[in-house]
């Protein structure tokens, strides 16, 4: 599934992160799984969500 | 059937028909002629487990024993942290890992009285496998060899399915409970979230992990829930309810019942193999025999739930191993490293977005589950695949059946459903109500009971079978022999429970 995210902003998301991914990482990232990642992030993306619709994880203010 | 299943053993021991230390030494039996192919442990504790037998069995002859799990060969998924023994969760990066505490549930079993046989073959902190790049290597699975046993509690799943170990605790974050009981042909339960406590368990996702009990039945996995389940104060997501006796529904009537089948998640959206569909469409047709009412549901896509389970869990565990990445990437597996390392590239606002989804999600299961008690789909498209080949992506374009229960968050179970053309076990997934365990642990139950699977073990334990215990409850014949060995210890430097 071909990304729609350039392998050099992809890379620049690497540098972001903090992780010492070699370049030939990062294209296997990008050509492996990277536009899998960004059909699922359609699919949870805030567009059809209700405006009030809260997060699953709420804060406890006890904390117990 | 020579293997006892936890209930079965536990009433031979009340009879003393049979000793802790006697099914111990079957247990190793098998465990010396097969482990060198199967890889179920990482750490072997065998010393412990004789000595915690020794001491079944001394409450056994005094009649005191503790109760249905005194005296049972368990094991523990690597990522459950044990007092004194290497927790590793098969990385290189915790390799030399000893906890100074035990996990609330390894506490809580030991104190019901297990004998404790190791810590077991998991994926890479539960999430990278199977892999060839680690310092131990995959299980394999008992049924085929060259079959994957599906992660990641794999070697607890493989174990109980050899005779190894008679049950053992698994964590499931997406199903890695229930798939592998699924490809192994064992019963393997994800609770509600927060019945079971995490608390020394190492995390994935915080907001998706389970604890579970993983046996050969589901009437085995209702013994272990007692021993392990109630409110755990070191646990921040540990739940406050009243714990039922889970063995409590056992037996009861189905009819009455009213299962939904969530025909779509099988057919269309991850399409099962006529096998998979034989066996889901076999086990309604019996639901409804036995009184059931069978109607059909829709929930939300697995592809949806997998979108928001996969956006958790990656970016939730990359959290977790936030500081490992970025100091020590090289020494994660390669698997691991490319399923963790998406994480840390997404942004905050989807990572939100997808607990909001999440929250829908339940929601609208919940009003589902108004008009049904039951769910039922499979819990694999398809009997266990080989083993070798590029994992990479497997996750991704097949949408697992048991993501959408971690997302929810309601009781989940896999049994085995039969035996497709090549011998491998097929499996169905039941669903619950949160906190309706004893339903459906006694679903399943009815449903194991009345179909013959339970009685068939692998064909590779045939040449390692020990003696058989008659499992008819009269004295055992030859009650004082131990098994004779079948093959020559050959993996000693590993038995010694010693990293």
């Amino acid at each position: 599934m071909p990304p729609r995210l350039s392998l050099d902003d992809l890379a620049a998301l690497v540098r972001r992160a903090g992780l010492p991914m070699t370049p030939e990482q990062i294209a296997a990232l990008h050509q492996g799984s990277w536009g899998y990642l960004e059909t699922m992030l359609d699919r949870v993306s805030g567009a059809g969500v209700d405006r009030f619709a809260e997060p699953a994880a709420t804060f406890d203010p006890e904390q117990r | 059937m020579a293997i006892p299943t936890i209930a079965e053993a536990h009433a031979l021991f009340a009879k003393k028909a049979l000793s802790p230390v006697e099914l111990l030494d079957q247990c190793r039996e098998r465990i010396e002629a097969l482990e060198e192919t199967l890889h179920v442990f990482v750490t072997p504790t065998f010393e412990r487990a004789g000595d915690e037998a020794r001491a079944a069995e001394a409450r056994m002859m005094s009649g005191e024993l503790l109760g249905p799990l005194d005296g049972i060969p368990i094991g523990h998924k690597d990522i459950f942290c044990t007092k004194g023994i290497r927790t590793t969760a098969q990385s290189r990066i915790l390799a030399d890992y000893v906890p100074d505490e035990d996990a609330t549930l390894v506490h809580r079993l030991a104190e019901a009285g297990t004998l404790m046989m190791g810590k077991l073959t998991t994926y890479e902190f539960a999430m990278g496998g199977p892999s060839f790049d680690l310092n131990w290597p995959p299980a394999r699975n008992p049924w085929g060899i060259e079959r994957m046993t599906a992660g990641s509690s794999s070697g607890t799943a493989a174990g109980v399915a050899a005779g190894f170990i008679l049950g053992g605790t698994g964590s499931d974050t997406g199903g890695s409970v229930r798939v592998p009981s699924g490809h192994c042909g064992i019963a393997g339960l994800k609770p509600t979230y927060g019945v079971l406590s995490r608390k020394g368990v190492l995390p994935l996702s915080f907001s998706l992990d389970h604890a579970g009990p993983m046996a050969w039945t589901a009437e085995d996995c209702a013994l272990m829930m007692n021993a392990m389940a109630g409110h755990d104060p070191g646990d921040p997501s540990s739940s406050r309810h009243d714990m039922p006796d889970f063995t409590g529904n056992l037996g009861r009537s189905l009819k009455g019942l009213r299962i939904g089948v969530v025909g779509h998640f099988h057919e269309t959206d991850n399409p099962a193999n006529p096998a998979v569909l034989g066996a889901i469409g076999e086990a309604a047709a019996f639901f409804a025999e036995a009184g059931a009412e069978i109607t059909s549901v829709t929930l939300p896509s697995l592809q949806a739930f997998n979108a928001v389970s996969h956006v958790l869990i990656t970016v939730e565990a990359a959290a977790v191993h936030q500081g490992d990445l970025r100091s020590r990437y090289g020494e994660y597996g390669e698997l691991l490293r490319s399923r963790l390392t998406p994480g840390a590239l997404i942004s905050g606002v989807d990572y939100v977005q997808a607990q909001r989804r999440r929250r829908e999600m339940v929601l609208e299961v919940a009003r589902v589950m108004e008009g049904v008690d039951i769910l039922l789909t499979t819990s694999t498209p398809a009997e266990a695949k080989p083993l070798f080949g590029d994992q990479k992506l497997r996750n991704l374009d097949l949408p697992p059946f048991t993501a959408p229960f971690n997302v929810t968050g309601q009781p989940a179970i896999s049994v085995c459903a039969g035996f497709g053309a090549e011998g491998l076990p097929l499996s169905i997934q039941l669903a619950a109500r949160p906190f309706e365990e004893p339903l459906l642990l006694a679903v399943a139950d009815a449903y194991e009971k009345a179909h013959a699977w339970r009685t068939r073990r692998p064909a590779l334990l045939g040449y390692a079978e020990p003696r058989a215990v008659p499992l008819t409850l009269g004295p055992h014949p030859e009650a004082s022999e131990r098994p004779e060995r079948v093959r020559a210890h050959h993996w000693s430097a590993r038995s010694a429970g010693r990293p």
